[in-house]
């Protein structure tokens, strides 16, 4: 055991908090919290009056546009019974023969007015409906001009003797020529959509007629050279201005929010409010344990909630049928509930993490009320911005909190989603949530918040007198926070700019190594006064230790490649023949570089930095409060998933051999409690596969290569597992009077 | 079994610079009931808080069964017991449920965690309202489940900060014989509080905190020897009076 690492030890020792503590603790909160009045109005008032409210308006809404849709309640007005008697007569028959068209048109295939169109989730649905024009009402008027001033009527039609030569007290029969004065009244909507709705009833009449004639004279041919046909074509994304699948995802939030709100603030600032918190900081549990505790509550109550609304919401959606509507012609699935479901507990498990950042800081009751009430109104913005229409969930919005589960809740809902995308907003929002329970961490339970000492709030953010041997939990998880938002969106981006050289491409791709994988965690380091050598475990080790690493890192990429294999095998994963391609073109354009520019910038720099966070930073921090086991699995799975991003794709193969990789690396820095082995070994590792992709042609020539889809030779894996198996022995030796070896051997 | 050495606590910040405990050293015996006293503002509470890890030294160190608050907070907090009149009670919960849940936190197996509610219920006398929700109990019987919360690890060393406040006669009258139910079994106790002429008759040995200073220490008969004085007031009010000076420590509550 390294010397520096004893005080953590120490005071993690047995009275850490084990997760059978953590259930009691949860169970104590819990009891507490929904014993309650105020927790069971939110967790179950609400919902259960919330969708059914909603739904009433929304049919309200729903009503109210199909009625306008199809049945503005139109009136049309005349000035006697003969003209009313001609007037209706052609307009029921203008309406018969455009039914008989549609008819007719339907029957050949082809589109009528309107050709159908895609069914698309959203308000546009009644307009898809076959559009039957409005009943109309006629109504007997002795001046027309007044009764459309008067709002009588919708539409006034006046009979002329054609030239005015015939008398007005000879009646004019069906077919006699005729001249009809259409009035409206003007600049009203309504007015002018009666007199189209006439004009094209008359038309079809006039057709009609028309046609009939011709047809007596032998005219059979087309007269006129064009005929037009008006066809409207909706658009690919959404046809509403405002997406309502993205609404759903949005109300479910917020009443999840409201949900969690209240025993967030009441575990931790009412806590304190109430003396209560004094006594629970005064027991031997660790601040983050009791924190821990209090988390797990909040977010058990939030997902209660997020529970009773969705089952509130899918209830109500499918009594009333509203599903197709919402969500696209699929309707709500079960499967698409499960998956919102998920998200809900995600969302649920980051914005209760939020909230108890704000409430850990409040001193009561009323100031964590004064900072939950604005948080809310920030986190409702990126939720309303994401149902503008055409916002489609890119790199950026993915590692957007908030707007990047809505987003994919709608994606999910229409059954849309991609697994990259997918993935992105889950781990980031994961990634966020740990971080924010790190800041917690920090002041939950300080003496600045329980008893508002004067200067400890500033304490809180001043770099320590004295330097830490090794960065907290805390600490390695805010630099998560940070790094994994960015290096995602730098993967995505760097793989998007065009017109960029592959050495260029080669030395951004190492600056950003640099930073996110050694700026941020030494910037973090040295801001939280933290040991360099300590906490990146820059410890020497003895020569078999490095001879060890060497022969690993020699040996270890057979197993790699029969790994790769072995999941395409297993028709687990398969490599993308996109990203073969890409793979392919990539190396192609490397060999135009010398093989030493090539290892600087992927393999010692990725091996050097990627090694000082993943076993130096990241590895104290996990190891300062878990055993060796648990910290190498951890960190290796989280070095597995920092190489899952390739520009806008996931290659889910490379999770199993880089997560195994990261095992054997975490092996070896917890023997030898240093990252030096591990750098060598990751750097021969990355610079053997890197040189025979290189030089690939050439081994060709010699003979050596295969088809890609083949086993190694057999005698090779051998070779590799005895020098594989010496690497791990010389490890073991070279650390065995200085190693962790009680735990990791 | 306590030690405390040239403790220090100065809060600054926002333009204050307040010296709340001023190189206080004090020592308490296994079986010794100590008593803190001081008006309010002299730095009691900031020294019990201090003593358990609840509060960091600005200089100094405090040590219980040879072990730094500052260095081993969790193994102090596990030998101390906390009864503070500031402290609550959860509303929705019962006093057993509520014992229970700290002797969990404290690591007391649950069958002796059991036992233990039961005995001090009993000697507290509070077992006819163990499972009512706390909401619906008195100050006095909230203060008597208190003192077995803090009990319920059977802690070496217990710190009472104004354990009598708003109690009337008879819930004082349960502490105080608790107190001495205490040293009999051999615990370190420190009590703090103003009420002078209850501490008198409570405490085996005394130090007179003034303005974060302690003004003076010793048992009562060293104290009237060095001082001249009959009681703990006029020692006080001899030590603490400067000119300009206002005390609040001969209050109301010590008639």
């Amino acid at each position: 055991m390294n010397r520096e690492e004893e005080p953590h030890r120490q005071s993690r020792g047995r009275h850490g908090i084990g997760l059978g503590r953590l259930a009691r603790l949860t169970l104590k909160e819990l009891r507490e919290t929904l014993r309650d009045r105020r927790t069971i109005v939110t967790l179950v008032l609400m919902p259960l009056l919330v969708y059914p409210l909603l739904s009433i308006a929304f049919q309200k809404f729903l009503l109210s546009n199909l009625k306008s849709a199809s049945q503005p309640a139109m009136i049309v007005t005349f000035s006697s019974r003969d003209d009313g008697r001609l007037i209706v007569g052609y307009l029921e028959q203008g309406d018969a023969l455009l039914k008989r068209n549609a008819d007719a048109a339907r029957t050949r295939g082809r589109p009528a007015s309107r050709p159908p169109v895609e069914v698309v989730p959203g308000l546009s649905l009644p307009s898809q409906q076959p559009r039957s024009d409005p009943k109309i009402d006629y109504r007997l008027s002795a001046n027309l001009e007044e009764a459309l001033r008067d709002n009588f009527a919708d539409v006034a039609i006046r009979v002329r003797p054609v030239g005015g030569r015939q008398e007005a007290s000879q009646p004019v029969h069906p077919g006699d020529p005729v001249d009809l004065e259409i009035l409206g009244l003007a600049s009203s909507r309504r007015g002018d959509k009666a007199v189209r709705i006439i004009e094209r009833r008359l038309r079809a009449v006039n057709d009609f007629y028309r046609q009939q004639r011709l047809k007596r004279l032998g005219i059979t041919h087309r007269l006129a050279p064009i005929h037009t046909v008006r066809r409207s074509v909706e658009t690919e994304t959404r046809a509403s201005p405002y997406s309502l699948s993205t609404l759903v995802p949005l109300i479910l939030i917020l009443m999840t929010i409201t949900g969690a709100v209240y025993p967030a603030i009441d575990l931790t600032a009412g806590e304190r409010e109430r003396g209560t918190l004094e006594t629970l900081i005064a027991a031997p549990v660790p601040r983050m344990g009791l924190l821990l505790a209090k988390y797990v509550a909040v977010l058990t109550v939030a997902v209660l909630t997020a529970t009773v609304n969705l089952v509130s919401m899918a209830v109500t959606v499918l009594s009333i049928g509203l599903g197709p509507l919402l969500f696209g012609e699929a309707g709500l699935s079960v499967w698409s509930i499960a998956q919102v479901f998920g998200l809900m507990i995600l969302f649920a498990a980051f914005f209760s993490a939020v909230m108890l950042v704000f409430t850990s800081f409040s001193r009561s009751f009323k100031e964590a009320q004064a900072y939950l009430i604005p948080l809310m109104l920030v986190a409702i913005a990126p939720g309303i911005l994401s149902m503008m229409p055409g916002i489609d969930l890119g790199r950026l919005l993915s590692v957007t909190p908030l707007i990047n589960i809505v987003l994919l809740a709608r994606d999910v809902f229409e059954q849309t989603a991609d697994p990259a995308d997918t993935f992105v907003v889950v781990t980031s929002t994961v990634v966020y949530a740990l971080g924010a329970i790190a800041v917690a961490g920090r002041v939950f339970g300080t003496d600045a918040i329980l008893y508002g000492s004067p200067g400890t709030w500033s304490d809180l953010f001043r770099r320590p007198k004295t330097p830490l041997p090794a960065p907290s939990l805390s600490n390695a998880l805010l630099c998560l926070t940070f790094i994994a938002p960015v290096f995602i969106l730098a993967a995505s981006g760097l793989g998007r700019l065009q017109g960029l050289s592959i050495a260029t491409r080669l030395m951004l791709n190492g600056l950003i190594t640099v930073v996110l994988f050694g700026g941020i965690p030494l910037l973090e380091a040295l801001v939280s006064h933290i040991r360099i050598r300590g906490g990146f475990r820059l410890m020497p080790v003895r020569r078999l230790a490095w001879l060890g690493a060497l022969l690993l890192g020699l040996s270890l990429w057979p197993f790699v490649f029969e790994a790769v294999l072995l999941t395409e095998k297993l028709g687990l994963f398969s490599v993308s023949v996109e990203l073969q391609n890409l793979a392919r073109e990539i190396t192609t354009r490397m060999r135009a570089l010398s093989p030493g520019w090539i290892l600087l910038s992927l393999a010692v720099i990725p091996a050097l930095f990627e090694e000082l966070f993943f076993r130096g930073y990241l590895f104290s921090a996990l190891r300062s409060r878990l055993k060796p086991w648990p910290t190498i699995l951890i960190s290796a799975l989280l070095f597995g998933m920092f190489h899952l991003v390739v520009r806008d794709s996931l290659a889910i193969e490379r999770l199993l051999p880089t997560t195994l990789l990261g095992v054997v690396l975490g092996w070896v820095c917890a023997r030898t409690g240093s990252v030096l082995p591990g750098i060598v070994l990751h750097c021969t590792h990355n610079s053997l596969l890197l040189m025979v992709a290189y030089y690939e042609p050439q081994l060709k020539d010699l003979g050596i290569g295969t088809a890609r889809d083949s086993h190694l030779p057999t005698i090779w894996l051998i070779a590799a597992a005895i020098a594989a198996g010496v690497g791990l022995m010389l490890v073991a030796m070279a650390s065995r009077t200085r190693s962790e070896s009680n735990g990791a051997g | 079994m306590i030690s405390v050495h040239e403790l220090t606590k100065r809060f600054s910040g926002s333009g204050t610079d307040i010296l709340a405990v001023d190189r206080l050293s004090l020592t308490v015996a296994p079986g010794e009931v100590y008593g803190l006293l001081g008006p309010n503002g002299a730095g009691k509470t900031t020294t019990l808080r201090m003593i358990l890890g609840l509060l960091r030294p600005s200089s100094g160190y405090a040590e219980v069964a040879g072990l730094r608050s500052s260095e081993a907070p969790d193994e102090v907090k596990r030998r101390i017991g906390l009864v503070s009149a500031s402290a609550g009670l959860y509303q929705w919960l019962t006093p057993r449920e509520i014992l229970l849940f700290f002797a969990d936190l404290y690591g007391v197996a649950p069958e002796q965690a059991e036992s233990e509610c039961s005995r001090l219920s009993d000697l507290l006398e509070f077992k006819k309202y163990l499972d009512r929700r706390c909401a619906t109990l008195s100050t006095g019987q909230k203060q008597r489940v208190q003192l077995a919360r803090a009990l319920i690890h059977d802690p070496p060393i217990m710190l009472l900060d104004e354990p009598t406040r708003g109690l009337d006669v008879f819930g004082s009258q349960v502490i105080f014989e608790y107190t001495g139910h205490l040293r009999d079994q051999g615990k370190a106790v420190i009590v703090s509080t103003h009420r002078l002429l209850e501490a008198q008759r409570l405490c085996d040995r005394f130090g007179l905190m003034h303005e974060g200073r302690l003004a003076s220490e010793g048992t009562l008969t060293e104290l009237r020897a060095a001082t001249g004085c009959r009681n703990l007031v006029e020692m006080f009010m001899q030590s603490v009076q400067k000119p300009g000076t206002e005390s609040s420590f001969a209050g109301g509550e010590t008639r």
